[in-house]
């Protein structure tokens, strides 16, 4: 507790900002989310969530981004630790491939849009797919394929690095109890990282909600594809055209999503503690 | 066989990650791009003047202040310690989407709306940092800090000694990251910078060069971000493993 005081001057800085920067802000969401709208300031309770619910482009935004960043995430996790199994046992033959891999986590997706519009031409990829049905769906392939470019590497290192930490002897024990690689990779190595790998899934998924950027880019307008209408792009279009109270709700509901997500792995981390 | 298949696929996977970028630089040379961007086009360079200031700003105050937290989360006990580090982690995960309007409404109200704080500021107190930081100085071995305490009672050598040392391949990483954040900045800008154009950075302005300058104008900006990374790699490698829970 002494020791607390002493450090509280120089980490004034950083929790004063954190909390008006980030804290204060999602305080007022909650209440603009409980009000009439910005001028009135009429209390309305849940009003604004209702409406919500009911309204079929925040319905369509949202099932939009569960389909596209479910898919993102999971695939983004599944390709890296399928390269994690390929190169583990070479160590540092690969080194190359890997500073390959993780520069486009580094380097600005904004500079290399055109490369990408280039090969999927976005006249095509934008309207001229059908508008309703699987086919439609097509539509999220290019930001798919640009997210797991900018991706990728960064979610492969980050769970080839925590496959390295594992100490060598728990691998040894097992390889002379009669596992073989396969095994000992799937119910060893991949069990030892579990929070690892749900925290790196978490940290994918969250870079996954960031593609808006690149959908504007990509389709430059806010009006994209259905297929592709985020709930970025929802929110976005009512700050533009100051709906705040729907924003406001929004918001808060996105920001229990991820909260119900964040306490999930705070329970996996207690866990797997006392285990080892 | 078996060696053989799998040199393909990690082949092909390289080709992937290398086809834009070498796109990007190559297109660039073609008739007479950068002479175009260098003698045309000169708002261009104002622009990306902004991204690298506001890059080299935000990476270096966002690492200067998180420092301190990084190490209160890491090492010293406080009361409600695990849910404010809690709070941290929520809002290291949410999207700009979900805090665009209070932090609109918050930055008009002190008046830095419309100016280059506005960009910086985020990324300066970004809640990332603190989290990398604290994941490094909490895998510094006991042993390695009781030895240097056996030693001395320097609280500044401490940090010299065995602190920065410890971290230095986690702050250059920091450095790059948010170097690279606040360059690559677009939804922001068009919030936060809503009327002022002479602070926009450059990325978010990049889809509007002339097809005839743009692939110089994308190399170029790509430059200093590939040189850090070129140069940093092998201690990004050792950075990045912070990327994790426990």
């Amino acid at each position: 507790m002494n020791r607390f005081r002493k450090w509280l001057l120089p980490c004034a800085p950083g929790f004063f900002g954190f909390f008006f920067i980030y804290l204060m802000p999602f305080a007022l969401t909650v209440r603009y989310s409980l009000l009439s709208d910005l001028f009135s300031r009429e209390f309305v309770g849940m009003e604004n969530y209702l409406k919500l619910s009911g309204n079929p482009y925040f319905r369509l935004a949202m099932k939009n981004v569960l389909i596209f960043s479910g898919m993102a995430s999971v695939l983004t996790l599944v390709l890296s630790i399928l390269l994690s199994y390929l190169l583990l046992p070479h160590g540092n033959r690969y080194v190359l491939l890997r500073a390959v891999m993780v520069a486009p986590f580094f380097i600005p997706s904004s500079a290399v849009i055109r490369a990408w519009g280039r090969i999927f031409p976005p006249a095509f990829y934008g309207y001229g797919l059908p508008d309703a049905g699987l086919g439609s769906y097509l539509a999220q392939l290019p930001l798919l394929v640009i997210f797991l470019w900018k991706n990728l590497g960064f979610c492969f290192l980050i769970t080839y690095l925590s496959l390295q930490g594992i100490p060598r002897e728990v691998i040894e024990a097992a390889q002379v109890d009669g596992a073989g690689r396969g095994r000992t990779f799937r119910d060893i190595r991949l069990k030892m990282i579990v929070s690892n790998l749900y925290f790196a899934l978490l940290l994918v998924f969250v870079s996954s909600l960031s593609v808006y950027r690149e959908s504007m880019l990509y389709y430059n307008t806010q009006y994209p594809p259905n297929a592709v209408y985020l709930l970025q792009n929802f929110m976005n279009n009512h700050f533009e055209k100051m709906n705040y109270e729907n924003l406001a709700a929004a918001s808060v509901l996105f920001v229990g999503g991820i909260s119900v997500l964040v306490i999930l792995l705070f329970g996996l981390g207690g866990r797997e503690g006392k285990t080892s | 066989m078996k060696a053989f298949l799998r040199n393909v696929i990690l082949c092909l996977t390289g080709i992937f990650f290398l086809y834009p970028i070498a796109e990007i630089g190559l297109r660039s040379l073609t008739d007479g791009q950068y002479a175009r961007l260098f003698f045309e086009n000169t708002p261009y360079f104002r622009f990306h003047f902004n991204s690298l200031t506001y890059g080299f700003i935000a990476s270096l105050l966002g690492t200067v202040i998180a420092l301190p937290l990084g190490y209160v989360f890491a090492r010293v006990q406080f009361p409600l310690k695990k849910a404010v580090f809690f709070l941290y982690v929520i809002v290291m995960l949410l999207p700009f989407q979900a805090l665009q309007l209070p932090e609109y409404v918050m930055m008009e109200r002190i008046g830095i709306l419309d100016t280059p704080l506005a960009v910086i500021l985020p990324v300066c107190f970004s809640p990332l940092a603190a989290f990398l930081l604290r994941q490094c100085f909490s895998s510094l071995p006991e042993e390695q800090a009781d030895a240097f305490w056996m030693e001395s009672s320097s609280r500044v050598k401490f940090w010299l000694h065995v602190l920065f040392p410890w971290s230095k391949p986690m702050i250059i990483t920091l450095l790059l990251l948010l170097f690279g954040q606040a360059y690559n900045l677009v939804e922001q800008v068009a919030v936060l910078v809503p009327t002022n154009l002479e602070a926009y950075p450059l990325a978010p302005l990049i889809a509007r060069l002339p097809e005839n300058a743009a692939g110089a104008g994308e190399a170029w900006f790509l430059l200093p971000p590939l040189i850090l990374y070129l140069i940093f790699e092998r201690r990004l490698r050792e950075g990045m493993q912070y990327y994790r829970w426990n």
